[in-house]
């Protein structure tokens, strides 16, 4: 090996000084991408993992009992005989039923004969103060045959009367529109009658495992909130297609 | 190293944040409800007038914000400027002050609550602590 100069020497030493400076710099910044990518790789699975829990269907509980038969006071529309027997278990004042109130009307519409529809009262009592009331003059407009009336009265105007500490008024004015009988109305509202079945309804729905409305049943099994209207459709149109 | 455990706190939480509101925004899209048990009214705070703005969901902004902060945590990790700090300093301001207005909202407005929107606020609080905390000790000075 031949001998260096000093020069040389110095100029090598630099050389080999910058090599190491441009690698430590490539790594620097391979590092910073690498952290980049980590995290989006992370933030993506966490996405995908949220969908998956999102569309994973709620636990059914049909296993922790049977859906109680459909008796004679239970507010029933619709044709008996139909293959489909749609139940839900709602609350007047849940925001969510009145969303899915519009859906249940078109179901009926759009399968008219073709369905059976059970409302069962499930009222919210603890989070909703004007549930029961609501529940007890949907039952008053039951005993005078104009259940429906009401009910599609009181989630139409859901917002009007929700946080109303007048509410009974409000209802009491629903009554007259539908032509009831106001006195005979304002006696079924306070009656026994009306506040037994109601929460024996809600007991033997908690029973069946329902903790949050609405809940639907089709055929006896608890289905998972259809998210549009088509796919509400199809569950009961797979329904009619069945053998 | 103090900035370097700094900017790993808020991207833990942000990064809690981030699940928490996309869940939400997730089952907004779905037109779906989170479970919602007897005991929470988390479907009457995610369905009333206050949980969207303007036609977008308040979790969807939520997401995009935790989103924001996940960003500059790793900006303030991997190449830090001063302005990255100030700029997390005041997102993370705004966001404890949107959730005060929020759990207002839900404590004297809707009175009921929504869990999944209780934690998201809880991880704002918990954030502006970490960012005062951080601040008082001028790390970044």
């Amino acid at each position: 090996m031949e001998k260096l100069t000093k020069k040389e020497k110095k100029e090598l030493r630099k050389q080999e000084w910058q090599e190491k400076l441009k690698k430590e710099q490539r790594q620097k910044t391979f590092k910073k991408i690498a952290i980049w990518v980590g995290i989006a790789a992370v933030l993506i699975a966490a996405v995908y993992g949220l969908f998956q829990i999102a569309n994973s269907p709620q636990t059914t509980s049909t296993s922790s009992g049977k859906l109680p038969q459909v008796t004679k006071e239970d507010p029933v529309t619709g044709n008996p005989n139909a293959k489909v027997t749609l139940v839900e278990y709602a609350d007047f004042q849940c925001p969510a039923c009145a969303a899915y109130h519009p859906m249940v009307k078109q179901l009926l519409t759009d399968y008219n004969g073709k369905i059976y529809f059970v409302y069962r009262y499930f009222p919210l009592t603890a989070i909703h103060q004007n549930a029961m009331i609501s529940s007890l003059a949907a039952f008053a407009a039951g005993l005078q045959s104009k259940f429906w009336e009401m009910h599609d009265m009181l989630f139409q105007t859901q917002n009007s009367w929700a946080s109303s500490p007048k509410a009974r008024e409000t209802f009491i004015d629903f009554a007259k529109k539908l032509d009831l009988d106001i006195d005979k109305f304002k006696t079924d509202l306070e009656s026994d009658k009306g506040k037994n079945f109601i929460n024996d309804t809600y007991n033997k729905g908690q029973a069946i495992g329902v903790n949050s409305t609405p809940t639907f049943f089709i055929n006896g099994t608890k289905i998972q909130n259809p998210r549009t209207y088509n796919d509400f459709k199809s569950l009961i149109e797979n329904e009619i297609n069945k053998k | 190293m103090a900035g370097q455990v700094f900017s790993a706190l808020i991207l833990l939480l942000s990064f809690l944040g981030f699940l928490d509101a996309t869940y939400l925004v997730i089952l907004h899209f779905k037109n779906a409800f989170p479970p919602c048990t007897i005991t929470t009214g988390c479907e009457t705070v995610l369905t009333s007038k206050y949980a969207t703005v303007l036609g977008v969901p308040i979790s969807l902004a939520g997401s995009l914000f935790y989103l924001l902060l996940i960003s500059l945590s790793i900006l303030i990790l991997t190449s830090f400027k001063k302005i990255f700090a100030n700029v997390l300093i005041l997102i993370v301001l705004s966001g404890a002050l949107v959730s005060a207005v929020l759990i207002y909202i839900q404590f004297f407005i809707l009175k009921t609550f929504c869990q999944y929107c209780l934690f998201s606020e809880g991880v704002n609080f918990l954030l502006l602590g970490v960012a005062l905390l951080f601040l008082k000790k001028k790390i970044f000075k």
